[in-house]
């Protein structure tokens, strides 16, 4: 219960459609009481029968049955608007929300996870509403069916309702009995799911290194104790269905037995006894709903407290002034920043001047990559700051910080979509075919863009994965050059590339270089040549920084690299 | 970015053909005796309940007798112990039909040619053994031991019924057409509403993986809006189709309801007329009603089984395909090398002879010819898609020549089994070369012989691997996630370094060992890939043109050809194509 205002918070803005709640939990009562009513009216009409039959009878009889049916029709109708209309609220305000959070987040979170928040998870939120409707129902129906089965046979109900206590117990037991054994063969199940994943995706390494024998071995002793844990739920399972055939049998004898005694002393009709048998089946069956409901909320609950977890993370802070200033040296003072406890960058004291072009060498995991995510306030420092010439970067609207800058990075993510949506991603004016041939050709893509089918507007698939690398990284050069930035940050943009398609990026990147100030992560002398400002990171720190002449003097690690890698 | 892959959705399903569950049942073992069992107890569960009218009626009847009490007593234990074997059998026969088709689709999968690999995704192949395998084979079981039973259910009640009064079977039967007629057109609907919402899930689940995985970008062009809406557009289109499947769910809701209203009303106006006319008797009538409802049940339950079959057809063909696809090697031929030493220890020559290779109709390889002196290194370089990985893949015979040759130490590589012949090569991917498992399980992968800790600590020393290894919490025993994530890429490739230096095969077949990695791991890994495998015969697939001036030999590929090898000096003079290569490579970044 102390988490109810966290899971109602869910709903907050949520437009939840309450006429059509109302509607439907009505359409529920009035459900039961039609069963009442036709429970009652088999008894009368069977008594009744013993002499002659009731056409009037009859007839109630059909109108009950054919109101019944319309009443399922509408309900599942309504209930199934009701709740896809919630669920899309639910999901949409997720979204929202995923595009607002701050990226430190994302770190923390699994991209999965985060996207079975809100196509798997969100199903849920829905559910609270109809458990409520039918907890409602199903608590009215128990009511009205044992005060009916009162007014037929006290004493039949008293010994009825002793059983109940019984089928409570024993359907509880089994219910936890079912979710352990349904525990331990899901983990069965995910152990050999992840062991096929795994495998499936190197099947070559198992060729290669000869052991299809082994694996079939190993493969093999996971699905037997996947079957193992299946003979437990085989167990549970039919322990369950043989239990709760038994108790179902022992009310019919109750209801028979005693009743076939209390009919032949006349006081209870025949008729009245089969009403009876089919009223006191419908409560064990409603309490048996009740008693699921009550797994099914804790199963609900566990899925909505992912969700609000999510909804309650701040947002990403994005107020601040507009960037519409003149270009500025950027200096970053004194920064401290660490992941998840692991100090990446230790005071870290550096300059970009300007209309230069500065390079940032250094070992892997020297906190080069980090150093570009700061400037482009993917994260905030921990202590010192990062200024734009005089203020602090962080008095400028992030939406407009971030515009003044492009990065190209060796991972070159494309979206699927067109070739036009990839190079015009984020630009939020029109743009003629004249501009689009121009920065293609400038990003050195209009040659092979007029070959492929389709031109512009050919798809690109999931990842981009129909271009090559080279190609690739020419699209997300355009896409850059399209955004039209006062600065630039290159984070190693031509590695992992062959010969001609690093020749084709090179010269796509001089043209976006030209007339901007420029940032390079690079790997390779020949990358930094263009350098006039050079900055050593080593662990986090600034270990030299100067011009490249310089370095040659002071810094033994940058003439090892010159050296190294020319 | 929108109107995407909404053809998704509409795709035609794959229905396969009842053929797919003939070929299943000779390939899968399926385990008969158990089936048998549950047969059994199914025809015994049917029995009793044929036996559960007449029962109840004595009771209902009113009588005392101490007689029907003990009768039905009696009746009911067993019943509730005949229901309790049934069911267990039924689940332990099914989830042992599939850990036994799952064991042999596996080893299956592992055996088949790798071509086969080419052509499926890896999720493709894991779900087919996983969520494919399950449905079809949970159909099959269930089917076997269920359809034969349920058939003589209804037709023994109908017998009985058929004694009462011969009216009443007739006002059964002649219900059970609609009633077929009705299921079959609607799982129709059922099937389409409900591919149309999986569509949609599948477009959303994409397009919100693609974002989230490119949430840099998105903050970075700042085009939080629009992505804004476009997910919302994708949501709203999963909301319009499952509005489809309510609707097809509330037909299907109005018309069962409707059959039953039907049904009921025929049951109970006909029993009242033949009651009056004193036709039967009131405990007769009340069987009839008891009958009436449960050979309704069976039947629905019997179109169940055979749609649920029917709809696992195309499942059962993907399994099928696995386990019937052409196989490399027999199950007996990979247990025979699982215990075979490695082949030999030494070095050997590799040679081309004009060879040529298509993939499908796509020619790879055109007459390829050069050799590799045993003990030398060669680098083969070229543009992507020149060939170059096609070469190693034929050496270790993942595919086979369409023409020429190729000998390793003088012999055709034809002529020797797979097994043994592949263990003559160490294969060196660009990343990922290795599974889960603790770092000494990784690195005595596919190592079929007893290596002692200290052998273990020296490869990986030597591989430059044992410092990180140590560091390890648990150190040789220490846990490596599914495809060593949780190590660096310099951490896994020196783990297979240090694995491939333990297996000491005769040549070093390395695919882009390095690209994977930073500059500087790079140049390390490189270093130690030259020191420790030294006197080996190397051939090396490459982009790296740094490394080139210290090999033996250097292949330059174009379009599946050889267009020249030798030397670095040697070729910059006489392959125009390796001269630029060299030159694009020193190109430097500079604007203007």
């Amino acid at each position: 219960m102390k988490h109810l205002k966290r899971y109602l918070n869910i709903f907050k803005d949520v437009k939840i459609p309450w006429l059509v709640y109302l509607l439907m939990l009505a359409i529920g009562i009035g459900e039961s009481y039609l069963f009442l009513k036709q429970a009652t009216l088999t008894a009368d009409i069977i008594d009744a029968s013993q002499k002659a039959i009731n056409g009037a009878m009859l007839v109630e009889f059909i109108v009950v049955l054919v109101l019944g049916a319309i009443t399922s029709i509408v309900s599942s109708y309504g209930s199934g608007w009701m709740s896809q209309k919630i669920i899309l609220g639910v999901r949409t305000k997720l979204w929202n929300k995923l595009m607002r959070l701050p990226t430190r987040y994302y770190d923390s979170e699994n991209g999965n996870s985060l996207v079975s928040r809100v196509t798997t998870d969100s199903e849920q939120s829905a559910r609270y509403f109809d458990i409520s409707i039918t907890l409602i129902t199903a608590i009215y129906a128990a009511i009205v069916s044992v005060r009916r089965m009162y007014e037929y046979s006290p004493q039949l109900t008293k010994y009825t309702l002793l059983v109940v206590p019984a089928v409570l117990l024993l359907s509880w037991a089994f219910g936890k009995l079912n979710f352990f054994a349904q525990n331990k063969y899901q983990l069965a199940f995910s152990s050999a799911l992840g062991y096929l994943v795994e495998r499936t995706r190197n099947l070559r390494l198992i060729k290669a290194a000869r052991t299809e024998y082994d694996e079939q071995q190993e493969g093999r002793k996971r699905f037997h104790r996947q079957f193992r844990v299946g003979y437990l739920t085989s167990t549970a399972s039919s322990a369950s269905v043989m239990l709760m055939e038994v108790l179902a049998c022992v009310i019919i004898v109750i209801a028979f037995v005693m009743g076939g005694q209390l009919v032949q002393a006349g006081e209870i009709t025949t008729g009245r006894l089969v009403g009876f048998y089919s009223l006191a089946t419908m409560l064990g069956i409603r309490l048996m709903q009740v008693l699921q409901l009550y797994g099914d909320i804790k199963a609900v609950n566990g899925r909505m407290q992912k969700i609000a977890e999510l909804l309650e993370t701040p947002d990403e802070k994005t107020d601040g002034i507009e960037m519409d200033v003149a270009d500025e040296d950027i200096v970053i003072q004194n920064v401290d920043f660490s992941y998840r406890d692991a100090p990446v960058l230790k005071k870290l004291t550096c300059r970009i001047p300007k209309g230069e072009v500065t390079a940032i060498i250094g070992d892997n995991g020297a906190g080069k990559s980090t150093l570009f995510k700061l400037l482009e306030r993917m994260y905030d420092p921990d202590s010192g700051a990062i200024y734009f010439g005089k203020s602090d970067v962080r008095t400028f609207e992030l939406t407009s910080w971030r515009q003044s800058l492009a990065i190209v990075s060796q991972d070159k993510p494309l979206l699927s979509g067109s070739i036009k949506d990839n190079i015009l991603y984020g630009v939020r004016r029109k743009v003629d075919r004249d501009e689009l041939v121009r920065i293609a050709k400038l990003a050195n893509i209009y040659d092979f863009v007029m070959a492929t089918p389709g031109g512009f507007d050919a798809p690109v698939g999931m990842d981009g994965g129909n271009f090559s690398g080279g190609q690739r990284q020419c699209i997300a050069i355009a896409r850059a050059m399209m955004r039209n930035p006062d600065y630039l940050l290159l984070d190693e943009a031509t590695s992992n590339l062959d010969a001609k398609s690093e020749q084709l990026v090179s010269k796509a990147l001089a043209n976006l270089m030209r007339g901007r100030t420029t940032v390079m992560i690079a790997h390779n002398y020949s990358a930094t040549r263009s350098a006039s400002h050079v900055i050593v990171l080593r662990n986090g720190q600034v270990e030299a920084e100067g011009t490249p002449e310089q370095l040659l003097q002071t810094s033994a690690f940058y003439r090892d690299f010159v050296n190294k890698t020319e | 970015m929108k109107g995407k892959t909404k053809e998704r959705a509409k795709e035609k399903p794959n229905y396969g053909s009842w053929g797919a569950f003939f070929r299943m049942i000779r390939q899968i073992d399926l385990p008969w005796p158990m089936i048998a069992l549950a047969f059994a107890g199914e025809m015994g569960y049917n029995y009793l309940l044929l036996a559960l009218p007449t029962t109840t009626t004595a009771l209902m009847s009113g009588s005392l007798d101490p007689q029907a009490l003990q009768d039905a007593v009696i009746y009911y234990i067993s019943y509730g112990a005949v229901l309790f074997v049934d069911f267990w059998c039924m689940g332990v026969a099914r989830n042992m039909a599939i850990r036994n088709a799952r064991g042999k689709a596996w080893g299956g999968m592992t055996r088949i040619q790798a071509g086969y690999y080419d052509q499926h995704a890896p999720s493709q192949l894991s779900s087919a053994i996983t969520n494919d395998l399950e449905a079809a084979v949970t159909s099959l079981v269930q089917f076997i031991i269920s359809i034969i039973p349920a058939c003589y259910y209804i037709v023994a009640a109908m017998g009985t019924i058929g004694k009462y009064d011969f009216l009443l079977t007739l006002s059964v039967l002649v219900l059970l057409p609609v009633k077929w007629l009705y299921m079959v057109v609607v799982s129709r609907w059922m099937y389409r509403a409900e591919a149309g919402v999986y569509g949609r899930i599948g477009v959303l689940t994409g397009y919100l993986a693609e974002r989230v995985k490119n949430l840099a970008l998105i903050k970075h062009y700042t085009n939080e809006g629009e992505e804004l809406e476009n997910g919302a557009a994708a949501c709203q289109d999963l909301f319009q189709a499952n509005m489809k499947k309510t609707k097809v769910n509330c037909a299907n809701t109005g018309i069962s309801t409707g059959i039953t209203l039907l049904q009921s009303l025929v049951t109970v106006v006909f029993g009242v007329l033949l009651l009056q006319s004193g036709r039967i008797d009131v405990a007769q009538w009340v069987a009839f009603f008891l009958f009436a409802t449960q050979i309704n049940a069976r039947f629905t339950e019997m179109i169940g089984y055979w749609q649920s079959l029917k709809s696992a057809q195309g499942m059962a063909a993907r399994v099928v395909d696995i386990m019937e696809a052409p196989k490399e090697q027999s199950e007996q031929e990979t247990k025979d090398a699982a215990s075979a030493p490695t082949p030999s220890q030494g070095t050997s020559s590799v040679e081309f002879r004009n060879v040529s290779f298509a993939y499908g109709e796509k020619q790879a390889l055109k007459n390829v010819s050069f050799t590799v002196p045993a003990g030398a290194t060669t680098a083969i370089v070229g543009l992507c898609g020149s060939g170059k990985t096609t070469l190693l893949n034929l050496l270790e015979r993942f595919y086979e020549t369409t023409d020429g040759s190729i000998r390793l130490g003088g012999r055709d590589v034809g002529g020797e089994s797979l097994s043994s012949l592949r263990g003559r090569f160490s294969y060196v991917q660009q990343d990922a070369g290795v599974f889960s498992g603790t770092v000494r399980e990784v690195l005595t992968y596919g190592i079929h012989r007893e290596v002692t800790d200290r052998e273990l600590i020296e490869c990986a020393k030597n591989a430059g691997a044992w410092e990180a290894i140590q560091a390890l919490p648990g150190g040789l025993d220490a846990r490596v996630a599914s495809n060593g994530a949780s190590l660096s890429g310099g951490q896994r490739q020196r783990l297979v370094l240090a694995r491939e230096l333990l297996r000491n095969a005769d040549v070093l077949l390395l695919d882009e060992p390095t690209s994977a990695l930073d500059a500087q791991t790079a140049r390390a890994v490189e270093e130690t890939i030259f020191r420790i495998f030294k006197g080996k015969t190397i051939l090396m697939v490459t982009h790296d043109m740094s490394l080139l001036k210290n090999v033996d030999q250097i292949v330059v590929m174009e379009e599946g050809t050889v267009q020249g090898a030798g030397r670095y000096q040697a070729l910059l003079d006489s392959c125009p194509l390796f001269l630029d290569m060299v030159q694009t490579q020193k190109l430097e970044v500079m604007p203007g």
